[in-house]
């Protein structure tokens, strides 16, 4: 588990809402974990909580892209 | 406008005569009754009435078709890939118009050409570690886009899709179309997975056909389709109907679905679940957090309390001191004050005594 929050601008330039689902579905759940664990102070709990919200939003953007293409090419 | 629509209508035939006419021709056909036959078994579909055998010879197929009454009496276990030679009699069936071989003997020659071929491909592949389970990818859990191998027209290409769009509708599907049976399927479905996992925006590539018979998924156990699979750096899904024998695309790929609709599932997650999932990682953070900062809270409060409570004690026990001082201070005042005052009177009674004694001793003076 890091500690390191998952930021947007650490992909390296891509779109925040390229950073892919599962590794903001992992960050979510790691923040929930080290929430529920109860070792950290309030400041760094409200980072962190903070971070998750920004990660949930991001996340409901994501899914819900509407249908996607279907796309044929090359003819054989 | 056609010479059929020129045709007068009542010179036509009917299906039903029409096959009624090819029955005839075969029931009355030298060198269809009593024919010895040799093929290759490709399926065998036993049911309560009897048995049907699928047979392949090059690229040709015919079905056997055995009453249940003789299929009884064979003593072998027929199954695919054996070579069998067959004493019967072509039969057409009118209702349906198919053709089939009513054997009424079986004897087993050996493995057919078909199934030698295909071990000795197997065993070839598998001696070059190709079906190692340390060569399998793992499929994304969330891909954005799938490649999909398979004929354009067929039933798969649409139940992928629709299997897919159940689940995930927001992934987008790249179909590569490829002839999936015949002699140029082979290369036309290696050509698919190639062009597919050369773009690098794919993420996971389906290759497969719905069911049909063992030469019609022929295609799947070839060294061609193998390799694609095998050399392809995009996780590949084999969903190849279903079959006794998995084909040897199926031992390659990093995983396999019976069918279409399961290989459609297989790659892309439940949209619901992971909503589901996400509102639920949202409750837990907001009740840890909340817990977290009520416990900071109390132990804030806590503190607050016992700083206040020290604090008092201090004061006071310094107020109780100053008190104990001052009294102190008061007790020594009173006590100087006394004996200043037992002082005074001695001091009184000693100039009263002297003054009496210089009296006494003038007067003793004066009148000796």
């Amino acid at each position: 588990m890091t500690n390191e929050p998952l930021t947007d601008e650490a992909t390296d330039g891509e779109e925040a809402d390229e950073i892919p689902i599962q590794r903001r579905i992992d960050r979510v759940e790691e923040i929930a974990d080290r929430l529920e664990a109860g070792e950290v102070d309030l400041a760094e709990a409200t980072e962190l909580r903070t971070e998750a919200k920004r990660h949930l939003l991001a996340l409901e953007q994501q899914l819900d892209v509407g249908d996607g293409a279907v796309i044929e090419f090359d003819e054989r | 406008m056609s010479e059929v629509d020129d045709a007068p209508l009542d010179e036509a035939l009917t299906v039903a005569e029409l096959n009624r006419r090819i029955a005839d021709v075969v029931d009355g056909a030298d060198g269809l009754e009593s024919v010895l036959c040799v093929g290759e078994v490709s399926d065998v579909s036993v049911y309560d009435w009897g048995t049907f055998i699928d047979l392949v010879y090059d690229d040709h197929e015919l079905t056997a078709l055995m009453w249940a009454s003789r299929w009884r009496e064979v003593d072998v276990d027929i199954e695919p890939g054996m070579e069998l030679l067959l004493d019967g009699t072509v039969d057409f069936y009118a209702e349906r118009g198919t053709v089939s071989l009513k054997p009424w003997a079986i004897q087993v020659v050996g493995d057919g050409e078909r199934a030698t071929r295909l071990k000795q491909l197997r065993a070839e592949l598998d001696a070059r570690g190709w079906f190692d389970e340390r060569h399998k990818q793992p499929l994304p859990r969330f891909p954005a886009r799938i490649g999909v191998v398979t004929s354009a027209d067929g039933d798969a290409r649409f139940d992928i899709q629709e299997a897919v769009r159940s689940r995930y509708p927001s992934v987008d599907i790249l179909l590569r179309d490829a002839y999936v049976q015949g002699d140029r399927a082979p290369a036309s479905i290696a050509s698919g997975i190639h062009a597919l996992d050369r773009r690098g925006d794919v993420d996971v590539i389906v290759v497969g056909r719905g069911g049909g018979s063992e030469t019609d998924l022929e295609a799947f156990d070839t060294e061609p389709v193998a390799e694609a699979v095998f050399t392809a750096n995009t996780p590949v899904v084999a969903a190849v109907g279903h079959r006794e024998d998995e084909p040897i695309v199926c031992d390659v790929a990093d995983a396999t679905a019976i069918t279409p609709t399961e290989a459609g599932l297989t790659v892309v997650p439940d949209r619901t679940e992971v909503e589901a999932s996400v509102a639920e990682a949202r409750d837990r953070i907001g009740t840890a957090y909340e817990r977290l900062a009520v416990d900071r809270l109390a132990e804030l409060d806590g503190r607050v309390d016992d700083a206040h409570e020290s604090l008092s004690v201090r004061r006071l026990a310094a107020l109780d001191g100053r008190v104990e001082d001052g009294y102190e201070t008061l007790e020594a005042a009173r006590d100087r004050a006394a004996t200043e005052r037992r002082y005074r009177v001695v001091i009184a009674v000693l100039m009263a005594l002297l003054l009496a004694a210089v009296l006494l001793a003038l007067l003793l003076i004066l009148y000796p």
